[in-house]
């Protein structure tokens, strides 16, 4: 009895695919409308500049023109790139040989306190970590009340309110979080590798940039894709660490929501923060596949 | 040697400024500032018997628990039909499920900004 059972067999299918469609639906359709939707609204919006004369909006590339002509602007855009390339190369030159030793170092039973211990400013928000550090940097704060009881400085340095600290906040935290996907990345490079390339005559330091280090390059690309997309869009440690005098991206949409009141010019700028990302996205997308051997 | 002084290095730079706040709630005097006066805790008093302060704590905590308790509820189910069966566009549908991860908060925000002004606006200019 061929033909009942293959029937029996496509109803099977057709099940499963309605179950999959079923349990995947919610998250897809929450997704679609409080993300996916909103995002064409604000894209509508970014093409539906405000009027002066409170007459109705018209269809135009206005704001993104203004957005354009406005050095200010730009220079945002600007300070954001530059603030999140150094971010991200600090951060990985930190955080590699820290997951390095962490991985190959400390003993495999120490190895899980180490990072709870190493990711445990994690569990704090922006806000609180920002409030922390200026607790350390400020004029009256720890760094400058040991220099000074130690004689080294007279009075105290500026650490704080400048682009500098907004540089050492993000950097701390995405530390914690380039560590974390780096080390992931190279407990799992099989270490017969190493040990073969060292058989094979490589010194440790060749053998660690001919083999680890070229197997650990989804792990730093998955760790820089989401430093930029944190840091790049991030409104709170600037505000709090930086000082007003070189504003980010994400501080100049900020003062367009709350004091201009002006949603499509916020709206111009959120895109071309996405665009930004995107490009981003683009460039490390394929290092980002894991490249297991 | 050289690796456990990077270790070490590392770990105070990432506890540090942790360390500095909870000693500094600690603080007995008007100013978070060194040098740490000795421990009180007069300010947890002060905190916990403000009422403003009480208020956005229980609305952190609501909010946190409401939106961790749907996105796992969501979430889970998201992921056991996608490991468990096999359906066309799958695939596709894990993408739009971890898309939001590849944008920064600030946009996912200014979407729901944008979105809910706009639909103040219309309702209020339909006379609802």
């Amino acid at each position: 009895m061929t033909p009942p059972t293959s029937t029996n067999e496509q109803r099977a299918a057709v099940q499963a695919r309605a179950a999959g469609f079923g349990f995947t639906l919610p998250a897809v359709a929450w997704i679609l409308l409080f993300f996916g939707a909103p995002l064409v609204i604000m894209a509508v919006m970014s093409l539906l500049p405000l009027t002066t004369d409170g007459s109705a909006p018209q269809l135009s590339f206005k704001a993104y023109r203004d957005f354009f002509a406005q050095p200010a602007y730009v220079q945002a855009i600007w300070n954001s790139v530059v603030t999140t390339a150094i971010v991200v190369t600090i951060s990985l030159l930190l955080a590699y040989p820290f997951a390095y030793v962490l991985a190959y170092k400390v003993p495999k039973r120490w190895q899980r306190f180490a990072l709870a211990c190493a990711i445990l400013p994690f569990w704090t928000s922006y806000v609180v970590r920002s409030y922390a550090w200026l607790l350390v940097l400020a004029p009256t704060g720890i760094v400058n009340w040991v220099l000074i009881n130690l004689h080294l400085i007279g009075r105290p340095i500026t650490l704080a309110y400048n682009p500098n600290a907004t540089v050492l906040g993000f950097v701390h935290f995405f530390i914690m979080l380039n560590a974390l996907t780096i080390y992931a990345n190279l407990v799992q490079i099989n270490p017969r590798y190493v040990l073969a390339a060292q058989d094979l005559g490589a010194s440790a330091w060749r053998s660690f940039l001919a083999v680890t280090l070229p197997l650990s390059v989804p792990g730093i690309a998955v760790g820089a894709f989401l430093t930029v997309v944190l840091c790049i869009g991030d409104f709170i440690t600037p505000q709090i660490l930086g000082g007003n005098k070189e504003l980010l991206l994400p501080q100049v949409i900020m003062m367009q929501i709350q004091r201009q009141l002006d949603l499509p010019m916020a709206s111009v700028m959120s895109l071309v923060l996405t665009v930004i990302v995107a490009a981003v996205y683009l460039l490390v997308q394929k290092p980002m596949r894991s490249a297991r051997l | 040697v050289l690796s456990g002084f990077y270790l070490t290095a590392c770990y105070i730079f990432i506890l540090l400024p942790v360390a500095v706040l909870i000693l500094f709630s600690f603080q007995d005097g008007r100013l978070a500032v060194p040098p740490f006066k000795g421990p009180t805790l007069d300010w947890y008093v002060t905190a916990f018997s403000n009422p403003r302060m009480m208020d956005g704590l229980v609305n952190s905590l609501l909010v946190g628990v409401v939106s961790s308790a749907i996105s796992v509820i969501l979430g889970f189910l998201a992921a056991y039909g996608i490991s468990r069966y096999e359906f066309p566009a799958r695939r596709l549908l894990q993408g739009v499920i971890i898309l939001p991860l590849a944008v920064s908060y600030l946009l996912v925000g200014m979407g729901l900004l944008v979105t809910l002004s706009w639909l103040g606006l219309s309702g209020h200019h339909s006379g609802w």
